[in-house]
């Protein structure tokens, strides 16, 4: 007897300890970027703290600023969406949400309210990387998420697992807490590269009708609404978008007006809100500057039509947004570094006579990008790794305070030690130490009067404006000193 | 998402299943064990499709009838049964569920082609080593029950090993008897999570590096091609054992042992050595049913050398009717002759030039030397033509380049991560062959008797190691057992 309980206890304790190692491994190996994340931020919320809930594709991630609604209105919003979010997503999303919180109302981006699967293969990744591992995850991945991946992304570590090559600091830091950055889900796209020319501003006579797997979703949320006394606000980003889908949100309009839902549509209100596409609007995204003018926009609409009330005198919402001014307190910051040719970013960096600047893009989903295999093996050498299938960072490399090298390569790793993400942009400088290094297998001159063994680089976080890491790279050896 | 479906050794519905299915048969009342284990073996056959199923009860039921016949008195009766049914599905082909017998075209499939197509050129091995043996008069009766539970046990449906109906009809018979035994778990689990580690860390990473050069291998030369077959060789072996491995443990959950089929073949210290090693159950069985019938070596030197030939073309053969795998049975028979009749003459060079056989460095040497033929017979195996092989040899040698020892590995499919995984993984794999090798193959039973820390940490390691390097998920579809196809 008493040995049959020994055995089992070690079986126990075997479990547990196995499922808190995959459990770890999960969680350890999953992508990180800021639009994937958005869900376990959320779930580190205090319980009903929410009061709008935003939800739909990157559209709304990019045009719901939660730092205006919170600044400007003191609204308490909070925004779980993922690229490509389908209709089928954003219901198992609200599903998921209102466990936890209880929203007075939800902000549906309706752009995608056609589509109830999607065959992006990221889009699909990062909606269900972190939803968790419970019944409504399971229906997602059977009803949501495309076929074609289903198995993969049973569980995250057989998608993600080949991440081992790749983790940071920034993984390790997940495994004990949740998301540090505390955003609200707003993930704005600044790059000004992919500014769109125009936004057509269709008529609203004509219509489409969608599917009707469509129509069933939208359904069951309308329905998952009105049974927690839920206000629900679909919404359109000010952006292009093409005549057959704004048919399909023609039809939705109807649908919702017979259902007494009022419909925000951003695409008529172009004008009332003075968008002006070059900069408002990226990539047929809304841009950082796009989201200020909707959000303004959307928090005057709720807080006069009397859906939600200013939290910002209550003392439970003291805390609610310490990093209220995350974004606009990096505006300027983020104006250089979105200049073409690198040179305002590099006017300011000016005092440094010496130096190779590496301005990295957001690297987005954190996984392994394929490579530039001339930039990556050039730079192998003192210890930098290049990736650059999805952007095109900045590469420079002032001389004397002359500009005499500028390409646009790739994203930034750091072999070892020294980590590049979104927040932070690198430069290597040269000092008195260097002469030379390698670029595309040539090794480009910085000044040939000099022989030095060594290569300084610095993590300069543009966000602070301070350095953050300074190391030295011994070049005869590689060692990192 | 479709669940169980496809089942194999690689599915993870299968472990998720296994689970619950090892629990029950050990939680039923001892006599309903058999029960369970063949319930769970139709399941898995099931869901590899009807005709897999249906295709090893026609091979079951055929050969136990005409067995039972060679065994009783009324042979032509049994036989004549037997026969029928051998026939009849080819009769009921158009019957729905007999779709399997016929090609897309509709025409029946030849014998080859239908064992190959639903992969049973396994269980057909053991179905025809019962029905000799009976034929021999060395096997007893057994039932019919005991039979199907034997010839169906999916374990080793996949890749073997070939068992024999006896060996497994008397573990049958004790099955109710046995108790639950937390200690044979834990083997069978550690050899399942091994067989698994050694397959996706180690078999399919190798593979990402051979296939790349040995599928295109007229861009390759002069090292690059050598380290891919020698690298093939280990994937082989790796890929094969832990198959075996896997079979092993999850049989060994069920309370039943069955064949180990290596034994560090890559030890062998001459070709002998390695046949004595490498997929055992496929050597005993090719020298119990043809080589010894044969005459063996009690026929003279003459004899005794055609024999081995036909013996290990008939090895060749098994693994397909195609050139190069005749070849490379041909070669190892040729390996078998040239081996035996040189012997006394590499005795008399040793003697003569004052080398000490039982040297650790003599022994190295033969063993070097056994891996480089055993691995150049490979390279018939793997790459198909003999104008490829060829090829192969010419741009290995006018190709050699010191270069490649200077980062030139580096772009063959494997980077530097890559490579330290994979070193570290074969000096694991390593280490654990050396420690069977010195146990005497009872390895598990050692590390039964580890303390809880230690087995916790071979157990949790090997789970994180599979999980994270393993090569598998999406973009890198983990490629199936390569003796699968044979």
């Amino acid at each position: 007897m008493k040995n049959r309980a020994k055995t089992v206890i070690k079986v126990i304790v075997f479990v547990i300890l196995a499922i808190g190692l995959i459990r770890g491994m999960n969680r350890l190996l999953v992508a990180k970027a800021s639009e994937i994340v958005m869900m376990d931020e959320y779930l580190s919320l205090e319980p009903d703290m929410v009061d709008v809930l935003c939800v739909g594709s990157s559209l709304a991630y990019t045009s719901c600023n939660t730092e205006v609604l919170w600044n400007e209105y003191g609204i308490p919003a909070f925004c779980i969406s993922g690229p490509n979010q389908t209709v089928a997503y954003s219901y198992y999303y609200i599903k998921e949400a209102l466990r936890t919180q209880k929203p007075k109302v939800i902000l549906l981006e309706a752009a995608m309210l056609g589509a109830v699967e999607s065959d992006y293969e990221y889009g699909n990744v990062v909606n269900i990387a972190w939803m968790p591992y419970d019944l409504n995850r399971y229906e997602t991945l059977n009803e949501a998420v495309y076929q074609e991946y289903q198995e993969g992304l049973a569980y995250n570590i057989r998608y993600f697992h080949n991440r081992w090559r790749e983790l940071t600091s920034k993984d390790t830091d997940y495994l004990l807490k949740r998301h540090e950055i505390h955003t609200k889900g707003f993930a704005p796209w600044w790059n000004y590269e992919y500014a769109d020319d125009s936004i057509e501003i269709w008529n609203t006579d004509y219509c489409y009708e969608p599917g009707a797997e469509s129509q069933e979703y939208v359904d069951k949320i309308i329905k998952l609404c009105e049974n927690n006394d839920i206000i629900l606000v679909p919404y359109l980003s000010a952006r292009y978008m093409d005549e057959p889908t704004y048919g399909v949100m023609n039809w939705y309009r109807n649908y919702f007006a017979e259902k007494g839902i009022g419909f925000v549509d951003g695409i008529q209100l172009v004008e009332e809100l003075q968008i002006d596409p070059e900069i408002d609007n990226a990539n047929l995204h809304m841009s950082y500057y796009g989201a200020v003018k909707m959000s303004e926009y959307i928090g005057r609409y709720l807080t006069e039509k009397g859906f939600v009330s200013d939290r910002r005198g209550d003392s439970r919402y003291e805390n609610w947004y310490p990093d209220s001014h995350y974004y606009e307190d990096t505006e300027d910051i983020q104006n250089l570094v979105n200049e073409r040719d690198g040179s305002g970013y590099l006017e300011a960096l000016k005092d440094l006579p010496h130096a190779i600047v590496l301005i990295t893009c957001e690297k987005t989903d954190g996984r392994e990008l394929s490579v530039d295999e001339s930039v990556d093996k050039s730079l192998h050498d003192i210890g930098i790794r290049f990736d650059n299938s999805l952007d095109e960072p900045y590469l420079a490399i002032i001389q004397e305070g002359n500009l005499i090298f500028a390409e646009q390569s790739g994203n930034i790793v750091f072999d070892g030690t020294l980590q590049c993400d979104s927040e932070q942009k690198i430069y290597i400088d040269f000092g008195e130490n260097r002469s030379s290094c390698l670029i595309n297998y040539k090794r480009v001159l910085l000044n040939t009067n000099r022989e030095y063994p060594a290569v300084k680089i610095y993590v300069h976080n543009t966000l602070s404006g301070e350095i953050a890491q300074a190391r030295r790279i011994n070049l005869e050896n590689g060692a990192l000193e | 998402m479709e669940l169980f479906k496809n089942l194999d050794f690689l599915s993870w519905e299968l472990y998720l299943s296994l689970v619950p299915g090892i629990l029950l048969f050990w939680i039923v009342p001892s006599k309903w064990r058999k029960g369970i284990l063949f319930l769970f073996s139709i399941f898995f056959y099931l869901s590899n499709g009807l005709s897999a199923l249906l295709a090893v009860f026609w091979i079951g039921l055929t050969s136990y009838i005409i067995g039972r016949g060679l065994l009783s008195k009324k042979r032509r009766l049994f036989l004549l049964v037997g026969l029928s049914i051998v026939f009849l599905p080819f009769l009921l082909g158009r019957v729905s569920g007999m779709s399997f017998l016929y090609d897309h075209s509709g025409r029946v499939r030849t014998v080859a082609s239908l064992l190959s197509c639903i992969g049973m050129s396994y269980t057909s091995l053991m179905a025809a080593g019962y029905v000799i043996d009976c034929y021999l008069g060395r096997c007893k009766a057994i039932r019919l029950f005991d039979y199907l539970v034997f010839i169906t046990f999916f374990p080793y449906a996949v890749s073997g090993p070939i068992e024999r109906a006896e060996h497994i009809a008397v573990q049958l018979e004790q099955l109710g008897k046995k108790r639950f035994d937390m200690k044979r778990l834990q083997s069978g689990a550690i050899l399942i999570l091994y067989g698994l580690f050694v397959k996706l860390v180690l078999a399919d990473r190798m593979g990402i590096l051979v296939n790349t050069v040995l599928d295109d291998y007229r861009n390759y030369i002069g090292f690059e091609l050598i380290l891919a077959v020698v690298l093939y060789g280990l994937e082989l072996y790796c890929d094969f054992s832990a198959c075996s491995d896997i079979a092993r443990g999850i049989a060994r959950c069920f309370g039943i042992e069955i064949v180990n089929n290596f034994r560090q073949p890559y030890f062998a210290d001459n070709i002998g050595d390695f046949w004595r090693r490498w997929h055992i159950s496929l050597s005993t069985w090719l020298r119990d049913y043809i080589y010894i019938p044969l005459g063996g070596n009690r026929k003279g030197r003459i004899r005794q050398s055609l024999n081995l030939i036909i013996t290990f073309v008939v090895s060749g053969l098994w693994h397909g009717f195609r050139f190069h795998f005749i070849l490379w049975g041909l070669l190892h028979g040729i390996y078998q002759i040239i081996s035996k009749y040189t012997l006394n003459f590499r005795i008399r060079i040793c003697n003569i030039l004052g080398i000490d056989r039982k040297t650790i460095g003599h022994k190295i040497f033969q063993v070097c030397g056994t891996f480089c033929m055993v691995d150049f017979a490979w390279l018939f195996f793997r790459v198909g033509e003999l104008r490829a092989v060829r090829r192969i040899i010419e741009n290995t040698v006018y190709g050699l380049d010191l270069s490649f020892f200077t980062g030139g590995y580096l772009g063959l499919g494997l980077d530097n991560l890559e490579w330290n995984v994979l070193i570290i993984g074969l000096l694991v794999m390593f280490a654990v062959d050396m420690l069977h090798s010195r146990y005497k193959d009872n390895f598990e039973a050692v590390f039964l008797h580890e303390n809880l820390f230690v087995k916790y940490l071979c157990f949790l390691g090997l789970l994180a190691a599979t999980a994270v390097f393993g090569i598998y998920g999406k973009g890198f579809e983990s490629s199936t057992f390569i003796y699968r196809g044979f």
